[in-house]
């Protein structure tokens, strides 16, 4: 699929996200939410551009994590009005959450070191990572979205049902901002309780019928340690699954 | 979404016996079956689940934890989805309503005319905060947005009823006769 990209024509495969082309042509577009190992979201907004669709006079702003390269498409990443949007959302985000690095970082980054909005605090930027890990990838959709619109929050149902958590911590590895804290106290009697359990690794699928010979003290375990260092991610995430669907 | 080995392995770990026959509409627990026949009206469908959780709190007046989670493992949708959709809706509610259900409004003309601090006062008096249900399941209390008639403003529905022209000194009082 030929298309244009900042003034240089591209070709693409039918399906692939505006921001997977960009990228892939070594052009930086700025997305929080998107994770290679997920289904795109469109939570973060910070991946817009400006696109034109062949036949239309004015360029359209879209997010370009969810917008699928068409023939004949002309997309420019870094218009003024581009640049103006994602400080617009810079701000908001550094007024989100004004104590996380990463997001001072980005901001930084993008030439946003203040906002002009009352400060919230709230490291979670509600980019939806951990809950799309839980659910697409470790398959155990123990926490997701509640309310919504300023009360929109991630959680467990009821706030404190925990029933379905393998304490994988994939939510709290994924996490931009290190807003999601592992309480390895808890973790621990969770998986005592009523006698014994599987190993995280179990319910993951690596081991088979292992029960934790480390009380489930998981800053103890081998494996952990191994795709920490080796493979530098999260064992959950190393197991990447080819679930990324082609969108039409 | 399709499920990938592991996936799939652990999901029957995490709900055991859901691979087995659904349950029949007749037996379980008081109250079961009528929900289990709401699921059965529906096609058992995972994309009918908004009329489904609204048929539900047609039975129920509200949406019980447990009748969630037996949808949840009916349907094999997660719970996640249905406490995000539950709580993401306005017309569905978690906890039960009181024998009286007051709604305060709180649109421009009301809020101009104090409805806030009627809603402290009622919020202080029957100790509840709007959205809530009282531990004696006397009041259930919710702000609304207009009611239609400003020119009563302040106003509030208690059971349909209207009373208007509140203030917050006296509205305690409006609310003593309902026991």
């Amino acid at each position: 699929m030929k298309f244009v990209l900042n003034g240089k024509k591209r070709t693409a495969e039918a399906g692939t996200t505006v921001l997977d082309a960009a990228r892939s042509a070594g052009i930086d577009i700025p997305a929080v939410c998107a994770h290679d190992a997920l289904q795109p979201f469109g939570a973060c907004r910070l991946c817009v551009v400006e696109v034109r669709e062949r036949g239309k006079k004015r360029p359209r702003v879209v997010a370009s994590c969810l917008y699928p390269v068409k023939e004949g498409l002309e997309v420019e990443t870094g218009t003024p009005r581009i640049v103006k949007l994602r400080k617009f959302l810079l701000e908001l985000l550094l007024a989100r959450s004004p104590g996380a690095p990463y997001v001072r970082e980005l901001a930084a980054k993008h030439g946003v070191t203040k906002t002009r909005f009352s400060k919230l605090n709230d490291d979670c930027i509600l980019c939806g990572l951990c809950v799309r890990v839980c659910s697409e990838i470790v398959g155990a959709d123990a926490i997701g979205f509640s309310q919504r619109g300023i009360g929109r929050k991630v959680e467990s149902p009821f706030g404190i049902d925990h029933s379905r958590c393998i304490a994988c911590g994939a939510c709290a590895y994924v996490c931009p901002t290190d807003a999601i804290d592992m309480e390895y106290e808890r973790v621990i009697e969770l998986r005592r309780e009523g006698g014994e359990h599987a190993c995280r690794y179990t319910l993951m699928g690596f081991l088979s019928d292992a029960v934790c010979s480390l009380n489930y003290e998981c800053f103890r375990c081998e494996i952990d340690q191994k795709f920490r260092s080796e493979a530098h991610t999260h064992p959950m995430l190393a197991k990447k699954q080819p679930r990324r669907k082609a969108r039409a | 979404m399709s499920d990938t080995g592991p996936v799939r392995a652990m999901r029957d770990v995490l709900s055991p016996g859901r691979a087995g026959a659904p349950a029949s509409a007749s037996e379980g627990v008081s109250g079961e079956g009528a929900v289990l026949r709401i699921l059965e009206r529906h096609g058992r469908m995972a994309s009918q689940i908004i009329a489904i959780l609204q048929d539900l709190q047609a039975l129920r007046q509200y949406l019980p934890e447990a009748d969630l989670r037996l949808v949840s493992r009916e349907l094999e949708v997660p719970l996640t989805r249905l406490y995000a959709i539950a709580t993401f809706y306005k017309a569905f509610r978690l906890v039960p309503r009181g024998r009286h259900e007051i709604s305060l409004c709180t649109g421009t003309a009301c809020h101009v005319r104090g409805a806030m601090r009627v809603k402290d006062a009622i919020e202080r008096g029957i100790k509840i905060a709007a959205g809530g249900t009282t531990a004696d399941m006397r009041f259930s209390f919710e702000t609304v947005r207009c009611l239609g008639c400003c020119g009563q403003a302040p106003v509030m529905m208690v059971d349909g009823e209207l009373v208007s022209r509140l203030d917050h000194l006296t509205v305690g009082k409006a609310l003593e006769k309902y026991k």
